[in-house]
């Protein structure tokens, strides 16, 4: 169990590529840090950095404190499971588990009882014997992690190892996976481009973008707070509005989007810096997720009507007011169209439009009293007081 | 399908599929087990020196290609050269394939690998004469030689042994690089990558990994290179001297400056039989090698999920 440190890293492949710029990031000894993001955001590069298969152009790789940037692959104790499993077909299950033992030279006996009791603790059992080939999906996968871990190395590093399984399959490992690292204690780096997967495996995410970590932080700090544009679309489904400054009051600022609603939202994460203020007039984006948002009858067919003016939702304020006043005279809310309704088991989408044409999506929860407007209906919609978020531009 | 349920007899899918057969079994009869048949009806054949032959049944071709020690010593020359030159092919081809199917640049690994067959575009007769220029006393190699100090003066190679192993060697080359290229392309380069992050250096991954992947292709390279050069009449007969002469060169001899077509035919059948014999036997022993056929492959790690 180590830590892992990356100092300022950067490579960029022939071609004039940068597939990691300048990335520093630290997994603590017994993590769990998901690299999350789209693909050839440098997340498979930084964790290929890790196990050595790639050398950083400049910047450093620790693991337990200790520089490793130029030692060979099979010298730095890392166990990793690759995207393709990369399982030995000309070697039998027990075979393969015991590769590295073997190749570490522990004799034969010894490797053989380490391996038997890594196959028993993925459930593997009896299947000493097989080819790779004579498994399932589900099976190999189980395999590969044996076999990186029974050299028991101190970092264990996963290069989207699910991307080939079906969903249901998919969850059954990941929960086999987390109880595995839990009970092992084991420091590990899991690449995926799945944020529902980063979200419930991890202790921690890193969002990456263009070779660059965008946010650092616990799956619900990533949610809740976003600190970027793209790591507030990317984690999550999430409704953006393009604006300006309209105000800042207390712990809100008000934000007029480019439809003319007004929105009240939390200040943007300042990572520790100070806060910086926002001026009037600065172009921000506000970022609402579709379970904060609250859908309401429109009370009347005139309230459509009067959509044009300016809705002054979200604000505290504003929202008694509209409250107290009825949703009826446009001001409760942003006024939409019900263009479709879709029911999800656990949740139901409310796909709706606003006057401009931007599309907003709002859900409920099972259980939740959810609005009885069906499609083509007029509605209004409403942010949850505190639940928006401003971003930088 | 329509033509599974025609198959054992009946409809007219059926009927059009075994009228459609009609053409390559006609084929196969008649340019290949015909003259099969015929060399094998002329061996038994008595020659009749300076008057062609007649139809007989005499063992006394074989006998002569058996109890005459100049006979004998050809047929194990032939095998020693051919897998000498199986060998040399696989110990140059295999090292070269590899660096080329790890080029990083799919461009330069379509040029390399261009470019390593398309000697196959010449014929034997062309690059074997290349060769005897190359490697005579006044040019090419023999000039090369001398110029960088290693002999005194220029020495002729052709026609001779190392003609016959340069020109064997560069003639089949190309279809180890090919037997090769396909069996270390199929494999998934993080097998290699996974065997080194469990602490295997470079040579023990190629030894653990690489090389029992890529066994089955390695295999039916040589085979198939010593089967070819078995039956290679241009090469030694051209680079090299009478020393160097395979079975095909001493059958041709005899067919068309003896005029003895009942003994070369006897020894065609005696060299048909050896290959016959070689090639099944090398083909089951490759068989029970093989994990299975797309061991290794991407296709098979890919998974059909079960």
């Amino acid at each position: 169990m180590s830590r892992v440190d990356l100092v300022q890293v950067t490579k960029t492949y022939p071609g004039g590529v940068k597939a990691v710029d300048g990335v520093s990031l630290t997994v603590e000894a017994g993590e769990f840090m998901t690299l999350l993001g789209p693909s050839g955001c440098g997340k498979t590069t930084s964790l290929r950095m890790i196990a050595g298969f790639e050398q950083p152009d400049s910047g450093q790789v620790l693991i337990g404190g200790k520089d490793v940037t130029r030692v060979p692959p099979y010298e730095r104790d890392t166990g990793m499971v690759f995207q393709s499993l990369a399982l030995f077909p000309h070697m039998s299950v027990l075979d393969n588990v015991m590769y590295g033992l073997r190749m570490r030279r522990v004799p034969r006996p010894e490797a053989e009882a380490r391996a038997k009791e890594m196959l028993a603790l993925v459930q593997l059992a009896g299947y000493e014997q097989r080819r790779p080939h004579q498994l399932s999906g589900g099976q190999r996968q189980r395999v590969a992690f044996a076999r990186a871990l029974a050299v028991n190395p101190s970092i264990f590093l996963l290069d989207e190892p699910f991307a080939a399984l079906d969903a249901k399959l998919r969850d059954e490992l990941q929960v086999e996976l987390r109880r595995l690292q839990q009970r092992l204690r084991i420091t590990t780096v899991f690449v995926t481009h799945n944020q529902r997967e980063a979200m419930t495996l991890s202790d921690r995410v890193a969002v990456m973008r263009d070779g660059r970590v965008e946010q650092v932080g616990t799956p619900q700090e990533v949610y809740e707070e976003p600190a970027t544009v793209f790591v507030a679309g990317f984690v999550g489904m999430t409704n953006l509005f393009k604006g300006h400054v309209v105000a800042q009051d207390g712990g809100f600022v008000r934000v007029r989007t480019a439809e003319g609603f007004e929105i009240a939202g939390r200040p943007p994460r300042t990572n520790g810096a100070p806060p910086q203020a926002l001026a009037p007039g600065q172009p921000v984006t506000v970022s609402v997720r579709p379970e904060a948002l609250r859908l309401v009858q429109a009370g009347a067919a005139g309230a459509v009507g009067e959509a044009g003016a300016v809705g002054e939702a979200g604000t505290p304020t504003a929202r008694e007011s509209g409250e107290a006043a009825g949703e009826s005279n446009g001001t409760g809310g942003i006024p939409v169209r019900v263009d479709m309704v879709r029911f999800v088991g656990e949740l139901v989408e409310y796909h709706l439009f606003t006057p401009g044409g931007q599309e907003i999506l709002c859900t409920y929860q099972r259980g939740q009293a959810a609005p009885a407007v069906g499609q083509g209906a007029q509605a209004l919609v409403r942010v949850e007081p505190g639940e928006a978020r401003v971003l930088w531009q | 399908m329509a033509m599974r349920g025609g198959f054992p007899a009946q409809g007219a899918g059926g009927r059009l599929a075994r009228a459609l057969l009609v053409f390559p079994v006609g084929m196969l009869v008649v340019f290949f087990v015909v003259p099969l048949i015929m060399m094998f009806v002329v061996s038994f054949y008595r020659n009749l020196p300076g008057a062609g032959w007649e139809p007989a049944f005499t063992l006394e071709n074989y006998v002569r290609a058996f109890s005459r020690g100049l006979y004998r010593d050809r047929l194990v020359y032939t095998l020693e050269i051919s897998a000498l030159n199986a060998v040399l092919c696989l110990l140059i081809g295999y090292p070269f394939t590899y660096y080329l199917v790890r080029l990083a640049s799919p461009f330069w690994r379509k040029v390399g690998l261009t470019l390593s067959i398309s000697t196959l575009w010449l014929t034997y007769v062309v690059r074997s004469y290349a060769w005897s220029v190359l490697l005579s006393a006044t040019s090419g190699v023999g000039q090369l030689l001398m110029w960088l100090g290693l002999v005194d003066r220029p020495t002729g190679y052709t026609p001779g042994p190392v003609a016959t192993v340069v020109g064997l060697v560069y003639v089949f080359l190309p279809f180890m690089i090919l037997s090769l290229y396909g069996s270390l392309r199929a494999i998934d380069p993080s097998m290699e990558e996974a065997s080194m992050n469990l602490g295997a250096r470079p040579w023990r991954t190629f030894l653990h990994v690489v090389l029992p992947l890529s066994l089955p292709g390695a295999a039916a390279g040589a085979v198939m290179v010593f089967l070819l050069t078995m039956g290679n009449y241009v090469v030694p007969s051209i680079l090299g001297q009478p020393a160097q002469w395979t079975m095909p060169v001493i059958i041709t001899n005899q067919v068309m400056n003896e005029s003895n077509v009942p003994f070369g035919a006897a020894m065609s059948v005696i060299l048909l039989a050896v290959l016959g014999l070689l090639a099944y036997a090398t083909g089951r022993l490759v068989g029970k090698a093989r994990v299975n056929p797309y061991a290794g492959s991407r296709v098979a790690q890919g998974g059909e999920g079960a």
